[in-house]
């Protein structure tokens, strides 16, 4: 009995796994309108070799069993439970996008993307064009060490001095921000978890009203609770950037592996009332 | 009996009246909405209040929360205990109270009044982060907006000051409404006294017409339902005054019909009576004034006993004077009409009045030139003319006064003849007028009253036949006499004549006969032949019969009419006259008259009576006597109408 019932799953599975074989899988952590946008930069809706598999629509998924039936040649995961998902496989590449943990590859050989971090240099840019030679951070080493390393040096370049503060849980980042008053000209919000939670993203701001700092942040969304200028990420343009990192990889012609990238498509969004009442202004 | 049932009192009026009714309950009205709607108001105003205080509370709360979300979160005690500190400050806050999310309590500050005993609400708030996303929500584009339960805060607050503006809001609400119902109570009791205003006047000028004063109109002081009755009732009002007018009018003309038949009643008994005495009286006169003549002619003229015999001759005639006067006042004197001037006969009698009055009264005389003659009896307006003017001296007694005696020609309409005093109103047209006026004592309106009442004087020496003659003179002649009196400014007497229908010019003209004189006369010439004297009275037959013989007549005498006539049948070719009393038993003078002319039409009656002529001719219907004397006649007046009767001598 118990083998006639395999039997059945099996071919229930197997059967239409031959019939849709296609190159890539994409695994999208939930239907929202943000990662919609990236894969329409990916030109979703032109390709016919791939299957798309929500997350959040099933209970439970078994990506691995997925990909060993239907062998796709490479896996997008998009968001982080998909890129969770996406790192039980070993041998297939994952490219992975909208995902903090993309940097997380020390382990995994196989998964690659486009980070969610703007490049130090962008930001470096931005404080010069502010005028802020201090500037302000407060991380959490284990997240967010290997991003400040590379902020670091491009600082160093860019004649920027760096105010660091390391914080292991998010009730030390009130005290971590007290500790730059006076100290810093303007205030990096770094899209580190731990550093940054709905319980002391208020403390950024109240601290650069209180101080009469900028504070520069990664997400438009904090432009309308005090932020001074965000570097937003253009989803689409990160899309086709990963529609050019798939092709690459499913033509063989990257000979060192996955790449991990930062976005490419940056635009500065400024809150001009915030910038107004600090007196403080983006040069071109 | 329904009138008892009416409310008496002013309290118990008002308080069945209609405008009391409809003010109670518009009262009662305005007072259970009024009540309403202040409680409503009330209860409204509490939740309002508890509500406002519960919102306040909620808004301390959060506004408390909203500021201590990153010490709360960070655990800071000591500012949470500060900020809360500073929260409980606040009027009415009793405690404040944060919590961690598990209910560890990290600031709890307290702050008891002993002195308010009042309830105390309260509210717990939780706090939350600030609604924003994760790093990967805001990574993924911002749309989740869930925040982190950070701890709670609650907070107390005590209700006193809720309890005092409640108070207040009772208090002033109480107030007011108590002030809109009394003036709405007060607006009602005014609009309904307007309105009530036309029934109390129709109910005011009812009771006045049921008091019997249908003069009384009621007000109308608007055109609606209480205005149309008040219209209805004045109309009603109006007919039935008119109504009474007609009946007292009735009543007055019946009662003036009454007293005119009372007093044409008594004028007839008087008439009768006094026709009868005055016959009685004029017979025992004939017979007392014939046989003292008889006896004076037998007198030599050198007789002591002549004076005595002329003064019983004076007072004999004195009495056929009242006698006359008696008659006059019932209208059956002697009258004999004739044209008379009014003017020449004042200024006879004015003369002789001036002489005998008190030299202190001055008589004026304004006589119109130009006055019309009236047929009239001379004798008798001399009667009039002198007992005004002797009045009207008598009014003045010896005080210094004036009587103004006026003539003239009034043209008299039936108002102002209707203010005669006479019975018999005459008619309407031109008279002429004789006024006498004058400003003596005058006469109270009792005296006037009965001023022509026969027998009523206020002289002590007066008989109180002067104004009743007058009367009587007025009344004979068709006239009309007016009086006007004031006591203390004199009395005008107004006596109006018809004009005669010759209406000449008065001018002055000789009064019919000349004056008899009483005492005998040189006779014209022998009278002869026999004369049949009748009269039932046996002493005015004896007398009359000698004196007809001293006539020069041979008399024979009959006791009756029947008896006349008899004899006259005897000896009818001998008898040249006869003389005949008019009132006799078995057959009356005019009867026995009539029994003779059959016998001989060209018989030469001549009838006596104590009777006027005017009536004797109103009952002698057939061929008239020859001649009319009056008793009491004199042996001359009946020589006289003898010889006029026998010899044709004027």
């Amino acid at each position: 009995m118990r083998r006639l019932v395999l039997l059945i799953l099996a071919l229930a599975t197997l059967l239409p796994s031959l019939a849709q074989a296609y190159d890539v899988l994409i695994l999208q952590s939930r239907r929202d309108a943000a990662y919609d946008e990236v894969l329409k930069g990916f030109h979703f809706e032109k390709k016919s070799s791939l299957r798309l598999l929500v997350l959040s629509d099933y209970a439970e998924v078994d990506v691995v069993r997925i990909v060993r039936e239907d062998r796709p040649k490479l896996i997008l995961a998009v968001g982080d439970a998909a890129l969770a998902a996406a790192r039980k496989i070993q041998q297939t590449p994952v490219v992975a996008v909208m995902a903090l943990g993309v940097h997380k590859r020390s382990s995994q050989a196989n998964v690659a993307g486009i980070g969610m971090f703007a490049s130090p240099e962008r930001y470096v840019s931005l404080f010069r064009s502010m005028k802020a030679r201090r500037v302000g951070i407060v991380y959490n080493p284990a997240k967010s060490g290997w991003y400040m390393r590379q902020a670091l040096q491009a600082a160093a370049v860019g004649g920027i001095e760096l105010v660091t503060r390391e914080v292991s849980s998010a009730r030390d980042t009130l005290g971590q921000l007290a500790t730059l008053a006076g100290k810093v000209d303007a205030l990096w919000m770094l899209p580190d978890s731990t550093a940054v939670t709905r319980e002391t993203t208020e403390a950024y701001f109240r601290f650069g009203q209180q101080h009469s700092v900028p504070v520069i942040s990664f997400a438009s969304s904090y432009l309308g609770l005090g932020a001074a200028a965000v570097l937003d990420i253009d989803r689409v343009a990160m899309g086709r950037q990963a529609d050019a990192m798939v092709a690459e990889l499913l033509r063989g012609s990257r000979a060192d592996g996955a790449p991990l990238e930062f976005p490419r498509g940056i635009t500065v969004k400024t809150n001009p009332t915030v910038l107004k009442h600090l007196g403080s202004s983006i040069s071109e | 009996m329904a009138m008892n049932s009416f409310p008496h009192t002013r309290w118990s009026y008002f308080r069945t009246s209609f405008q009391f009714k409809l003010f109670l309950i518009f009262t009662l009205l305005t007072f259970l909405v009024t009540g309403l709607l202040s409680t409503l108001y009330i209860a409204s105003e509490i939740r309002k209040t508890h509500r406002h205080a519960a919102e306040q509370l909620q808004m301390r709360a959060q506004q408390l929360a909203d500021s201590i979300r990153l010490p709360l979160y960070a655990e800071n005690s000591d500012m949470l205990c500060h900020m809360a500190e500073q929260a409980a400050a606040a009027r009415e806050i009793r405690a404040v109270v944060v919590s961690a999310p598990g209910g560890r309590v990290l600031a709890n500050i307290h702050s008891p009044n002993p002195d308010d005993t009042s309830d105390v609400i309260g509210t717990t708030v939780d706090v939350r982060s600030l609604v924003g996303d994760s790093v990967e929500s805001a990574m993924a584009g911002g749309r989740d907006s869930s925040s982190v339960l950070l701890g709670t805060v609650r907070m107390e607050q005590g209700t006193a000051d809720q309890s005092k503006a409640i108070r207040q809001v009772v208090v002033l609400s109480i107030s007011m409404a108590i002030i809109f119902w009394m003036s709405v109570s007060l607006f009602c009791y005014l609009v309904l006294r307007q309105l009530t205003r036309s029934f109390n006047a129709l109910v005011k000028g009812i009771n006045a017409m049921q008091g019997g004063d249908f003069t009384a109109r009621i007000d109308i002081q608007s055109n609606d339902e209480a205005g149309r009755a008040a219209r209805a009732v004045n109309d009603l009002a109006q007919a039935l005054q008119q109504r009474s007018e007609e009946n007292i009018s009735l009543q007055e003309d019946r009662l003036k019909i009454e007293r005119q038949m009372l007093q044409a009643q008594k004028l007839e008994s008087l008439g009768v009576m006094a026709g009868g005495i005055a016959h009685d009286f004029n017979n025992l006169l004939q017979s007392i004034l014939g046989n003292v003549e008889l006896a004076l002619m037998q007198l030599p003229p050198e007789s002591k006993s002549k004076k005595y015999i002329d003064n019983a001759i004076s007072s004999a005639r004195n009495a056929a004077h009242l006698t006359n006067l008696m008659l006059t006042y019932v209208g059956k004197g002697f009258i004999t009409k004739k044209e008379l001037n009014l003017n020449e006969l004042v200024k006879v009698n004015a003369e002789m009045l001036r002489t005998a009055a008190s030299s202190s009264v001055t008589f004026e005389l304004c006589l119109s030139p130009e006055l019309p003659v009236i047929m009239a009896d001379e004798a008798h307006i001399q009667q009039v003319v002198m007992n005004l003017t002797i009045n009207a001296a008598e009014s003045i007694e010896k005080q210094p006064g004036v009587i103004r005696l006026s003539t003239g020609v009034q043209n008299c309409d039936q108002e102002m003849l209707a203010q005669s005093l006479v019975d018999d109103k005459p008619a309407p047209g031109r008279y002429v007028f004789l006024e006498v006026r004058d400003n003596g004592c005058g006469m109270d309106d009792d005296t006037l009253k009965r001023l022509f009442d026969p027998f009523f004087t206020t002289k002590f020496t007066g008989r109180g036949l002067g104004m009743s003659a007058v009367m009587g003179i007025m009344r004979t002649h068709s006239g009309a006499l007016c009086v006007e009196s004031e006591p203390g400014k004199g009395t005008t007497f107004r006596v109006l004549f018809p004009i005669s229908e010759s209406a000449r010019p008065a001018e002055l003209q000789e009064t019919g006969r000349p004056p008899q004189s009483d005492t005998c006369s040189v006779l014209k010439g022998p009278l002869s032949g026999v004369v049949l004297v009748v009269d039932d009275e046996r002493s005015v037959l004896n007398v009359c019969s000698k004196m007809v013989t001293l006539c020069g007549f041979t008399a024979i005498t009959a006791c009756d009419g029947v008896d006349a006539v008899e004899k006259f049948r005897e000896k009818s070719d001998e008898i040249v006259a006869v003389l005949m009393d008019l009132t006799m038993p078995n057959m009356d003078g005019i009867t026995a008259m009539n029994e003779i002319f059959a016998i001989r039409p060209d018989a030469r009656v001549i009838l006596s009576s104590g009777f006027n002529e005017e009536e004797l001719s109103e009952r002698i219907t057939g061929q008239v006597p020859a001649g009319f004397i009056r008793k009491p006649y004199s042996m001359k007046v009946l020589e006289t109408e003898l010889r006029r009767v026998v010899n044709g001598e004027e």
